[in-house]
């Protein structure tokens, strides 16, 4: 009896470590024939962050390439990204392909080793030659380049209702100069000239960061920018003081703005530029990226007819130097170089060939300067994709590449903090030097 | 599809495993000399639900503590030096004193308003009470950040020539001022007090359920006697009422006011801290996830353990003593 009782608990015993060891190793071998799935039939996941119609434009352009191919790609999308993908790379879930918003996690992860390295992977010097100038460099660290651009935003562009702008005996400004002078004709002739708001809750303050860099590549040229937004010279330089009081004296000058100095921090970054599409207008000129005219921030009897509704501009550049535009995008990386069918997909989206089913579709720009203009949907964005050609000079949103902390804290943060009011400049430029990481 | 037949799977397997652990182990527990049967029973039935909570909560925790005392990324300690930069830095401190605010205003008047509430509420009839009662308690259902959501549009401000979306600008223009940028105005602290308001707005239907409950068992007898020893209205609350609910006013009082010690998602949504609005939780995490400053956010953290503990201990000493007195 007792023997018989002793092999059952034994018998039960190992059931239960068996079903605890099934448990656990369960989880894995799922896992990994997860992964193993993705490679071995010809399945690439690409991660990232725009869904939506956005989405479905990207998914859209891979259609041709799948199909002439083979490759099996997979578009998942998180509006969650940037904390989604640090998860899945800790937790050894990476992606095939991870499309990155902005450059400066991507750099991040490639420290940090989790990258690898495409300057052995993909024909970096072939793509530098078409495309418009800064945009690998800016995931460039002492290992290599680790991204390539998937979408380009052209920030310097200034709107201004048509036809009411040339109605009202305005041009276009083609120097600071002439663009402080049309300033003061249009608030002498009692309009607000300019529409600002940098309202995007939790984000508030990226708005007042594009005009500051904006302002520091026009004056201090595109070597000193770089330097600056890679923290060789310090945050604080006198360059940048003088940037953001050109800033001010547009923005913060009685009159000059639609609601006042005040009422720039309250206004959303989105809806800010609307005042220029009532009659009579409210403003005439709104300073934001080539974005706005995609989603819901312009009205839709604007977007419906964009080319006779708006005139687009250049932010003119400092003194006698050429063109600027300051620049964003969306960039591509792997995480694995053997995975042969993710470089193919990886060269494919960082080629001139890439895209002409989204840029018809709007709201996107491709970075390079041989991309077909023809498949873009109007005049307008013609004429902004031809600005971005034509910059001599050009940097990267710089709050987008500096580390964290500073790029998405204290210098969105701090610029709030000035443009309402409640901080002084010099003050805000020494706390942003000051929270700088020391390595 | 195939996560969530493996979802369910991991459900399954995970609770059919633990069921047949537990009944394994009580078997063999069963097979030992009757002694030791019931020395070591009530370990084996604890001991599991006493690993999972050290695994996820007291070791975190401890973690966490250690984290406090090291630099951005854990690898070096650094001392007490995390502690003194934050409470050196003026906007930490600035934080401290808002984080202050809430805990001194927010329970107090939540309180206040929902047995405020109660009362009134009790002196209707029994239709109207019922409908009063849920009105009030509606918000209680919504989420900080949907609440933050609701108010952002009465405390919305738009250029001064443009038609105003949110409520409170609307009133004041239709009076012939200027619009006021609400959230932005630091005087008097005036945008955190706005934003206590939201807070408020969701908390006084939960303080108003447990008071009515507690209102309504006071004895009818105690507050006949106080009418007839010659007690008016307000003096049959004050000595009658309150003492016997009391009780319950000090539970929402501490549910309350743990609750905002932890505030985040109002604050986060609104204003992310700027203007002054800043709050300690909203710190915490932007120091981790923006920052990416682990001992800095550790720090934080600890600190607002510490705060929270004599709360925690005194309600803890009050729940015993209730249960003695029952």
């Amino acid at each position: 009896m007792k023997g018989r009782s002793t092999t059952k608990i034994a018998a039960l015993s190992v059931a239960a470590l068996f079903t605890a060891g099934c448990l656990s190793e369960g989880g894995d071998s799922t896992n990994e024939s997860g992964g193993g799935d993705d490679t071995s039939d010809g399945s690439i996941e690409i991660f990232g962050a725009f869904g939506g119609g956005e989405g479905d434009a990207f998914n859209d352009s891979l259609e041709a390439f799948r199909e002439e191919s083979g490759i099996d790609i997979e578009y998942v999308s998180s509006p969650d990204f940037t904390n989604a993908i640090q998860a899945r790379v800790r937790g050894n879930d990476a992606p095939d392909i991870a499309i990155f918003p902005q450059p400066g996690l991507l750099v991040d992860l490639a420290e940090s080793g989790d990258l690898v390295a495409l300057d052995d992977v993909i024909d970096l010097d072939g793509l530098k030659e078409t495309l418009i100038p800064g945009m690998v460099e800016s995931t460039e660290t002492d290992e290599g380049s680790f991204g390539v651009p998937m979408r380009m935003a052209a920030k310097s562009i200034i709107w201004s209702p048509a036809p009411e702008f040339e109605e009202a005996g305005y041009t276009s400004p083609t120097t600071t100069e002439e663009l402080l002078s049309l300033t003061d004709e249009i608030r002498d002739s009692g309009t607000a000239p300019w529409c600002i708001g940098i309202e995007s809750g939790p984000a508030t303050g990226w708005v007042v960061t594009d005009w500051l860099e904006e302002y520091v590549l026009r004056i201090g040229g595109e070597e000193f920018y770089n330097q600056w937004v890679r923290h060789e010279v310090p945050f604080n330089d006198p360059i940048v003081v003088e940037a953001a009081e050109q800033f001010a004296e547009i923005a913060f000058t009685d009159g000059n703005v639609l609601g006042g100095r005040g009422s720039i921090a309250s206004s959303n970054f989105g809806t800010a530029g609307n005042g220029m599409f009532e009659d009579p207008p409210q403003c005439y000129l709104h300073r934001q990226a080539n974005f706005i005219t995609s989603g819901d921030f312009f009205p839709s009897e604007v977007t419906a007819d964009l080319d006779s509704q708006v005139t687009v501009s250049q932010l003119p550049p400092a003194d006698d130097a050429g063109p600027a535009m300051l620049l964003g995008g969306d960039w591509a990386t792997m995480f694995d170089a053997d995975n042969a069918e993710a470089v193919q997909v990886l060269e494919f989206l960082a080629s001139d060939q890439f895209g002409g089913e989204w840029a018809g579709v709007g709201g996107w720009l491709s970075p390079h300067t041989t991309f077909d203009a023809s498949q873009y949907p109007d005049e307008t964005t013609r004429a902004i994709f031809q600005f971005a050609v034509d910059a001599e000079t050009t940097g990267v949103d710089g709050s987008d590449q500096m580390p964290g902390e500073v790029g998405a804290g204290s210098f969105w943060r701090g610029m709030t903090s000035w443009v309402s009011g409640q901080q002084e400049l010099e003050e805000v430029l020494d706390e942003i030097e000051g929270s700088w990481p020391e390595d | 599809m195939i996560k969530i037949i493996n979802a369910v799977l991991a459900v399954l397997a995970g609770v059919g495993g633990a069921m047949v652990l537990y009944f394994v182990l009580n078997f063999a527990v069963e097979r030992l000399p009757g002694k030791w049967e019931h020395r070591i029973k009530p370990y084996v039935f604890i001991g599991p639900a006493l690993l999972v909570i050290g695994v996820f909560l007291i070791y975190p925790a401890v973690q966490t503590f250690v984290y406090s005392f090291a630099n951005d990324d854990s690898t070096e300690f650094v001392g007490f030096q995390n502690y003194t930069e934050l409470l050196g830095s003026e906007a930490f401190r600035r934080t401290l004193l808002n984080t202050l605010l809430w805990i001194i205003i927010v329970p107090v008047v939540v309180v206040v308003m929902g047995m405020a509430v109660a009362v009134l509420a009790d002196r209707l009839g029994a239709r109207s009470e019922k409908t009063t009662k849920t009105i009030i308690f509606l918000p209680m259902a919504i989420s900080g950040v949907g609440a933050a959501a609701i108010w952002g549009f009465i405390y919305a401000s738009r250029p001064p020539t443009q038609d105003q979306i949110g409520l409170l600008n609307a009133v004041v223009v239709g009076l012939g001022f200027d619009p006021v940028a609400w959230l932005q105005i630091d005087t008097g602290k005036l945008n955190s007090l706005l934003l206590m308001v939201i807070m408020i707005w969701t908390q006084v239907g939960f303080a108003m359920v447990l008071l009515s409950a507690a209102i309504k068992s006071v004895p009818e007898e105690t507050l006949e006697a106080a009418r007839i020893d010659g007690a008016n209205e307000v003096q049959t609350f004050f000595r009658v009422v309150v003492p016997q609910i009391w009780a319950t006013v000090i539970t929402v009082f501490i549910t309350v006011l743990i609750g905002v010690m932890k505030v985040f998602d109002i604050v986060y949504t609104t204003t992310n801290g700027n203007f002054n609005t800043n709050v300690i939780a909203v710190q915490f995490f932007n120091e981790l996830f923006t920052n990416g400053n682990n001992g800095y956010a550790g720090a934080i953290v600890i600190m607002l353990m510490i705060a929270i503990i004599p709360v925690m201990a005194y309600q803890v000493r009050h729940f015993k003593k209730q249960e003695a007195a029952s």
